[in-house]
């Protein structure tokens, strides 16, 4: 058992000393995600408050073949997202992937890139940051924000082209 | 794979104060769990049990003791002493204990006369004890009946009233 199975399985026995350990690993990758999403700091740190204080109170609902950021994520995204219907903001999804998409293995990341992301759609933005910053899977990204793997691929794709095309038009490229 | 410091803005991370600060809202709304202190409240607690439970069992030590004692008082055990005493004198000096006979001196007789009134008190007496309970009056009255009864027989022994 690592490290981190063990201070789940203490804080399901409502360890909270083991809870904290988990929250000193997560809270600040979790915080930085959703700071993408909303420059409102105190939402975002509300967010984060709420998805560790559901995630413990699901804690037995969680199946330790995930990795617990991912399902961690999920959790805050979805309060982020509940917090956006309230305001009459709903997260669009992309329709699902069509036959034959591609994953562009050419892209590369430029820091001048940044503020071309805010042209993404919110779909985009997420799993273009999911993988190529946090590091997830197409199948966790699936899981985290509900729909499916060929989805998460499509958007990829589609958010790298964009990127790549608004910053070779943009003039960025020396 | 983009670096994440590479990527995200100062502003998008947690400083040390934000971090508490959320922390502080997730221990509050998480169940209450064991403290130390309350470790230590728990074992006071259990120190406290089993003092209780000496102090009980020697109260209810004490109380047995006393239980004892009313229904088999010193008094008692005097007596039975008395009785022992007198039953054993008796075997070895049955002359004692014949009906009063007019062959025999008249200090012998007043002897004997009085170990009957004796007797019979000690009878009367121990009837009340057994129907109305035990008295610490009636406890020593007993004792001095049986007292003066063993005195009476050491008294014939001594003046030769009765033939060993």
């Amino acid at each position: 058992m690592n490290e981190e199975s063990e201070w789940i399985q203490r804080a399901r026995q409502g360890d909270r000393r083991a809870y904290k350990l988990l929250y000193d690993r997560h809270a600040a990758a979790l915080f930085r995600f959703l700071h993408r999403f909303s420059s409102n700091r105190s939402d975002v740190e509300e967010w984060v408050q709420r998805a560790f204080i559901k995630a413990f109170h699901q804690l037995d609902a969680f199946n330790e073949q995930a990795r617990f950021s991912s399902w961690l994520f999920r959790i805050g995204i979805n309060e982020m997202k509940d917090d956006g219907r309230k305001v009459g903001k709903i997260l669009t999804m992309e329709p699902e992937a069509l036959p034959g998409t591609a994953e562009d293995d050419d892209f590369e990341w430029e820091a001048t890139m940044q503020t071309l992301l805010d042209e993404l759609s919110e779909s985009q933005r997420m799993v273009f940051i999911l993988t190529e910053v946090e590091g997830y899977t197409h199948a966790e990204i699936a899981g985290m924000l509900g729909f499916t793997e060929g989805t998460s691929r499509s958007l990829l794709s589609r958010a790298k082209q964009h990127l790549r095309v608004r910053w070779i038009t943009e003039g960025k490229r020396a | 794979m983009i670096r994440p410091e590479d990527f995200y803005e100062q502003e998008g991370t947690l400083n040390e104060g934000d971090r508490r600060r959320i922390w502080k809202g997730i221990r509050r709304s998480l169940p209450a769990g064991r403290h130390p202190l309350l470790f230590i409240t728990d074992a006071r607690s259990f120190f406290y049990g089993m003092a209780a439970a000496v102090l009980l069992g020697f109260a209810l030590l004490g109380g047995m003791q006393a239980v004892r004692l009313v229904q088999d008082p010193p008094e008692t055990r005097l007596v039975l002493a008395y009785q022992s005493a007198i039953s054993q004198f008796e075997a070895v000096v049955p002359v004692s204990t014949g009906a009063p006979g007019q062959a025999q001196s008249g200090q012998v007789q007043s002897w004997k006369n009085q170990l009957v009134l004796v007797d019979a008190a000690i009878v009367v007496l121990r009837l009340d004890i057994r129907e109305n309970g035990p008295s610490p009056v009636k406890q020593t009255k007993l004792r001095e009946l049986y007292a003066l009864k063993l005195q009476v027989l050491q008294t014939m022994i001594e003046n030769g009233g009765i033939e060993l």
